[in-house]
């Protein structure tokens, strides 16, 4: 995704083109615009179904055993079956 | 484990500890959380109406002798409680298998006085001899047993199985809306129970990494405590053979009527209707190595 921002940055700016034109010349600018046009295109097929993705949350009771406060907080795993402390 | 080891295939799962039911509930209901992870027994507790939210889509573990009910002398079964003092904590897994021992004597959980007080308490309360019996789980069993004479175990979730069982549970609608990832989710966990019994030593370091406790004292947990892979989903919820009632439903429905019998919940719903099958019947391990 930041690639497919930055390269869209870099190409909408003119940053890219100006560049490629002045150091390898008008017909190298062509194939490499070609390369900068199949980078975006490559970007967007990898950032569409990346964009769509959703977490996905589990809320779980942690009975590992746990001890209990009154409160029904619950305290802190034991070491060697000792309650430590409440959190 | 599976986190861990990828076995969710892309899948992002976050792991929220909700210690608290009605959290857990109002979680699962707002969206907030797409799955909740409990025991059965506490999904069924303090239900108003038939028609709540939430179906089970496969089970994760079960205990195997680490819920248990502790009795001092002269108590040797759960016939012997009536009238007595036990102590424990509402609801808890080891709560649940004193009324499904009561109900086999033909008991309730009115025929006893029963104490709810929080684990500390209601150990204290055992020990000092104001409680008779005691509902209550590792470690608190080894502490009980060694500290008054005359001690003993009377009811271990071994002698119920299927009973203490945690399962995952999901909305309806998350089950339309996101069926691929709770296959891929589904087909992770089984993927990890496998590699677990495959490596013991290094997932018993993992999980007790993730978990904030020493590696040994997870061992020492885990021997009461059974994990649900692909074959125990599938033979616990009848996959193979849909014909005929499954344990699952079969325990659903009993326990549904044991708490609402007992005044744990006003509404009860049937296991055809919480339970959904739809996850576990596709789901084919493309890992077979794992298996």
């Amino acid at each position: 995704m930041t690639t497919f921002i930055m390269l869209t940055f870099l190409y909408r700016v003119g940053y890219v083109r100006p560049y490629i034109a002045h150091e390898a010349g008008y017909k190298q600018e062509g194939a490499m615009r070609r390369i900068v046009l199949l980078m975006l295109v490559a970007g967007i097929l990898v950032s569409v179904p990346a964009l769509g993705a959703e977490p996905f949350d589990i809320g779980f009771d942690d009975r590992v055993r746990p001890v209990f406060c009154g409160c029904g907080e619950r305290l802190l795993p034991r070491s060697g079956g000792q309650v430590q402390s409440c959190y | 484990m599976a986190a861990e080891k990828g076995f969710y295939h892309g899948v992002e799962v976050r792991f929220n500890r909700v210690t608290k039911e009605d959290q857990r509930r109002d979680g699962l209901a707002s969206g907030r959380l797409q799955m909740i992870c409990e025991t059965m027994g506490m999904f069924q507790t303090g239900r108003n109406t038939p028609d709540y939210a939430g179906k089970l889509i496969f089970a994760l573990d079960e205990s195997r002798g680490t819920d248990v009910v502790v009795a001092a002398n002269g108590i040797n079964s759960a016939g012997d409680l009536r009238g007595k003092t036990v102590a424990g904590q509402f609801g808890m897994p080891s709560y649940l298998l004193l009324i499904a021992s009561l109900a086999r004597q033909g008991m309730r959980i009115t025929d006893l006085n029963f104490l709810d007080v929080s684990m500390p308490e209601a150990v204290a309360a055992f020990v000092s001899g104001k409680a008779d019996a005691l509902c209550t789980y590792e470690p608190h069993v080894s502490s009980s047993l060694m500290v008054r004479s005359g001690v003993h175990l009377l009811l271990s979730s071994r002698d119920f199985p299927g009973m203490a069982v945690d399962v995952a549970i999901v909305q309806e609608d998350v089950i339309s809306a996101r069926r691929e990832d709770l296959q891929k989710i589904y087909e992770g966990w089984t993927m990890a129970v496998a590699y677990i019994r495959d490596n013991p030593d290094e997932s018993g370091e993992l999980i007790a990494e993730a978990l904030g406790i020493p590696a040994d004292e997870f061992r020492q947990m885990s021997t009461g405590l059974g994990f649900f892979g692909k074959a125990e989903n599938e033979k616990y919820f009848g996959v193979e053979d849909p014909c005929c009632e499954s344990d699952a439903r079969i325990i659903f429905n009993l326990m549904g009527r044991a708490l609402e019998k007992n005044g744990l919940t006003n509404a009860v719903s049937s296991g055809s209707k919480r339970i959904d099958l739809s996850i576990i019947g596709t789901v084919k391990l493309k890992a077979e190595k794992f298996r």
